[in-house]
């Protein structure tokens, strides 16, 4: 038990090294969680009972799998949206094609105001003219204000976040080739100064790692496979590469 | 079981071969049953969760994809939810995932008996998250590695890690003082410290 107790300990100290100085209550505190352990000695009588149960039934209850063809997966779809389309527009099949409309109708049905001229060279940059069309609610819902700057310590053993902008609550993640190396504490919408990343594993000098920012899904608690990537404005990743020194 | 063999063994099961699924019932019963139990600290409600939980993987085995991810990690998804899906019976309006989050006066007196024999540990298991409180037991009384609930659990090694020595911290800011000085005392009166057993 003893040895159990050490290896918990060590761990939590690698994490959170600032608990070596309190280790004695760590100890303490681990210890009686380890002591209290409840020993639970299950049923034989149950154990034979539902096993019995359990096996009878699964003739009856598994079902084997049907292989679908893999051609069929990807007919299916496309037929289904053929049918929906002809269902919704009956004459789409036999409606001609419309012809294009003159540069002066398109202007027409432009939005009032708008400096969007839809023919010539002037509709190459539709991006940037739809960003002038001063659509301020389109704007601020696709532009992402989170950002953040991190910077290893010179001995590599600690992650620095110099500052961090989220528009909602978080962490940054360091990862690697050896997988996750070091996670942040969940961080508050808003601005965020001098945050230190506790490691969760040692890095390797000279092996570049990325800082990643994932949004919490509301339970404060980091899960790689739950919390999603934040991204900005493009599309992007809020992520930023690290070289271990 | 190595990870090879169980995907072997469960492809039969799928088949309906009882006997694999009777190797993947001997292999994953006690842990199944040891993970619901100290969810919900009943004997009774174990076994009813456990038989449910079993069933209820028998009759989904046939949706249960090998590629996906580990059998017993789709194992106490159901496990999980199965607790869950009991105690929203009750129709309480809290979320609850397990006997901590009952409120006192609603426990059974089997539940009371039983978490009274934590002593402490009750009231700092109450203290944390569902997700918190699942790492801290099987890590610390099921005695899984990181990387065995983060299979189980979902989430990666690094994550879980974490999450575990978050929680010990948590505790430890809370309760730290109260416990060393507990521990001293008990140190003297070493019954006081003698485990905890549930006979079932």
């Amino acid at each position: 038990m003893k040895q159990d107790i050490d290896t918990l300990v060590t761990d939590i100290c690698t994490v959170y090294p600032e608990l070596t100085k309190e280790v004695a209550s760590v100890r303490a505190l681990v210890t009686e969680l380890v002591t209290h352990s409840p020993k639970v000695d299950i049923d034989d009588t149950f154990k034979a009972r539902l096993r019995s149960e359990v096996l009878g039934r699964v003739k009856d209850k598994v079902k084997p799998k049907v292989a679908v063809p893999w051609w069929l997966i990807y007919t299916v779809p496309v037929g289904v949206t053929a049918v929906l389309l002809l269902v919704v527009y009956p004459n789409l099949a036999t409606a001609p094609i419309a012809e294009p409309l003159a540069p002066m109708e398109m202007e027409n049905v432009s939005p009032a105001g708008s400096m969007m001229k839809m023919g010539g060279e002037e509709s190459a940059d539709m991006w940037s003219t739809t960003m002038e069309m001063g659509d301020a609610g389109l704007e601020t819902s696709v532009m992402s204000a989170d950002y953040f700057t991190a910077t290893f310590s010179p001995d590599g053993r600690s992650i620095n976040l110099a500052y961090a902008i989220l528009s909602q609550s978080g962490f940054v993640v360091v990862s690697g080739p050896e997988g996750v190396v070091a996670i942040s504490e969940l961080m508050l919408p808003g601005e965020q100064v001098d945050v230190r990343l506790p490691m969760v594993s040692a890095v390797k000098s000279g092996v570049t790692y990325s800082a990643t920012l994932y949004y919490d899904n509301g339970d404060g608690v980091f899960d790689l496979g739950i919390d999603l990537v934040a991204h900005d404005y493009s599309g992007q990743p809020v992520m930023m590469p690290m070289v271990a020194p | 079981m190595i990870m090879e063999q169980e995907a072997e063994i469960v492809k039969k099961a799928q088949a309906g071969d009882s006997e694999a699924f009777g190797l993947l019932y001997d292999q994953y019963l006690d842990q199944i049953y040891r993970f619901i139990y100290y969810k919900v600290f009943s004997k009774e409600l174990a076994e009813d969760l456990t038989s449910d939980t079993f069933l209820k993987a028998l009759s989904r085995l046939s949706s249960y994809n090998v590629d996906k991810g580990r059998f017993n990690s789709w194992l106490y998804q159901i496990a999980r939810n199965t607790v869950i899906d009991h105690f929203r019976t009750k129709k309480t309006e809290v979320s609850i995932e397990d006997v901590f989050d009952i409120p006192h006066d609603e426990r059974t007196v089997e539940q009371l008996d039983a978490l009274s024999g934590l002593n402490k540990v009750e009231t700092y298991l109450e203290t944390l998250p569902a997700r918190q409180r699942e790492v801290i037991v099987l890590r610390v009384w099921e005695g899984k590695s990181f990387s065995e609930i983060a299979t189980m659990l979902g989430g990666t090694e690094g994550s879980v890690k974490m999450t575990f020595s978050r929680s010990i911290r948590e505790l430890r800011k809370k309760y730290g003082d109260t416990v060393l000085t507990w521990l001293l005392l008990s140190a003297s009166l070493p019954f006081v410290t003698s485990s905890y057993y549930i006979d079932i």
